[in-house]
């Protein structure tokens, strides 16, 4: 079988990586003290054509047909980098980890996923807003916390990535954790 | 070197001179093995003379262009002009020329013949990573360098080594064609230039580990003068920890900025005295921050 999979496609569901966050939401909370602001940001960069033209009604077509459509919300946004996002918002992290998992198939399916950048989390720290960032291209997770000027707090986002060690797959390679500022989107503080 | 009451560090100075009079030992056994054997070493050492003076004059600019660094004026950036007035008021040093690298990695050196004609030169990597007293510590440890002319020091002490390194060159050419057997003995031609060779190589090899040990003093000769100057040993030992090791890897350049450029970033090889090298040039952080510590202890009374 594992010869043919090139002919028929990929048969493993893609971004697998993806669902370790909605099962970690308890360590993060006990371990960490982050609470999930149970929303999500997907970012693209976009394309002049038809999948992108089409993009809203897609979206709204796809997340209805999930299982937890009735609450999932989304938003279509542009920042300042030209750069595409699909903002979730929804009554658990698990049903916003879902929604970015079913986008994420959409743009596969429609060999986009080079285009895919990156989903990110927003979760509430005990002192200040963290995020956990999902590369779609590594499938791993690395943690963001940033602070006013363009700083991050890198010693609190290393504790953070090693406490997730056994729940989460990491990026280890602490060169790829590229930060995002200004993200369009909104958090609960 | 100018003598100062405070700030030096004696044990130090004696180490790097017993550096500098190996380092002489061995040229002295280069230069006389060469003369054993005939080798128009004057006319390599003018050449090698020559662009050793080009590097020497020009090593500020070079260095600043290879780094992709502007030199930037008050009103450009008045928080670090601030800073480094209040350090050269300090320390009784001329001010030197400051630039701005934008790159990510955090880094900071100092360049320049002498301290009329420096450049201390800050990446944007460094100055997002350090709070502003840690920064103030780096520039001191800078400008330091610039007190104890040590650009000037660690280019004579390269002189040496890139001579032999040339030599060695010219010396495989000559073998290749076979034009070696002009030496004083007719018919040792292959062997004396096997000895030649081999032993320029001994000789390149060693002085420039002696350069490295020279260097490593220097840095922390750097390191207790800029503390001085500071008065803040802490602040440069907290600034070497965030800047080496894992919060160093960790970047601050916008994710869509890096894919949107598509770049490939190179390291570029850096000169001058850079705070953080690769190479041994610089000592092991975890000792320049023990050392630091106790100074602290000493001055700042942790």
């Amino acid at each position: 079988m594992g010869l043919l999979r090139p002919l028929f496609g990929q048969r493993k569901a893609p971004f697998g990586g993806l669902a370790a966050l909605a099962r970690a939401e308890t360590a993060l909370r006990e371990k960490l003290r982050l609470v999930s602001d149970r929303k999500g940001g997907l970012s693209y960069k976009p394309l002049q054509t038809a999948f992108f033209d089409g993009l809203q009604g897609e979206v709204d077509r796809r997340l209805r047909a999930g299982r937890f459509t009735v609450w999932t919300r989304f938003s279509l946004e542009k920042d300042s980098y030209g750069f595409g996002w699909v903002l979730l918002d929804d009554r658990s992290l698990e049903n916003v980890v879902e929604a970015v998992q079913t986008l994420g198939s959409y743009f596969a399916e429609g060999n986009h996923t080079k285009q895919l950048l990156a989903a990110v989390f927003p979760f509430q720290g005990r002192e200040r807003q963290a995020y956990w960032i999902y590369s779609f291209k590594r499938d791993r997770f690395y943690p963001f916390v940033p602070l006013p000027d363009e700083k991050r707090d890198s010693p609190e986002e290393l504790r953070l990535a090693e406490a997730m060690e056994k729940e989460l797959p990491l990026e280890s390679a602490l060169e790829r954790w590229y930060p995002l500022w200004g993200m369009p989107l909104e958090t609960r503080s | 070197m100018r003598e100062r009451a405070t700030g030096r560090d004696w044990e130090l100075t004696v180490r790097m001179f017993l550096v500098m009079f190996l380092l002489a030992l061995v040229y002295f056994f280069f230069v006389t093995v060469l003369w054993a054997f005939g080798v128009p070493w004057i006319f390599l050492a003018i050449i090698a003379a020559i662009m050793l003076g080009l590097q020497y004059f020009l090593s500020d600019k070079l260095v600043l262009r290879s780094m992709g660094a502007k030199v930037v004026s008050p009103q450009e950036a008045p928080e670090l002009h601030a800073m480094v007035d209040r350090l050269c008021a300090r320390a009784g040093l001329p001010k030197p020329k400051l630039a701005i690298a934008n790159m990510d990695i955090p880094n900071a050196f100092a360049t320049g013949r002498n301290p009329k004609n420096s450049v201390v030169c800050v990446t944007t990597g460094i100055m997002r990573r350090l709070e502003p007293q840690e920064l103030e510590a780096v520039l001191g440890h800078e400008l330091t360098h610039i007190k104890n002319r040590d650009v000037t020091i660690i280019t004579m002490a390269s002189f040496f080594a890139m001579l032999a390194a040339m030599l060695m060159n010219s010396l495989m050419w000559m073998g290749l064609l076979g034009g070696f057997g002009r030496g004083r003995r007719e018919g040792n031609g292959m062997a004396g230039l096997m000895v030649v060779y081999l032993v320029t190589v001994l000789v390149w090899i060693v002085s420039n580990l002696l350069i490295l040990a020279l260097s490593r003093y220097r840095e922390y000769a750097a390191d207790w003068g800029g503390s001085f100057i500071t008065g803040m040993p802490s602040r440069l030992a907290s600034a070497l920890t965030k800047i080496s090791g894992a919060i160093a890897r960790i970047p601050t350049e916008d994710l869509r900025k890096v894919e949107g450029a598509n770049a490939f970033f190179i390291v570029p090889a850096l000169k001058g005295n850079s705070i953080m090298e690769l190479l041994s040039s610089h000592p092991p952080v975890q000792k320049r921050v023990e050392r630091l510590r106790r100074l602290a202890k000493q001055i700042e009374g942790i």
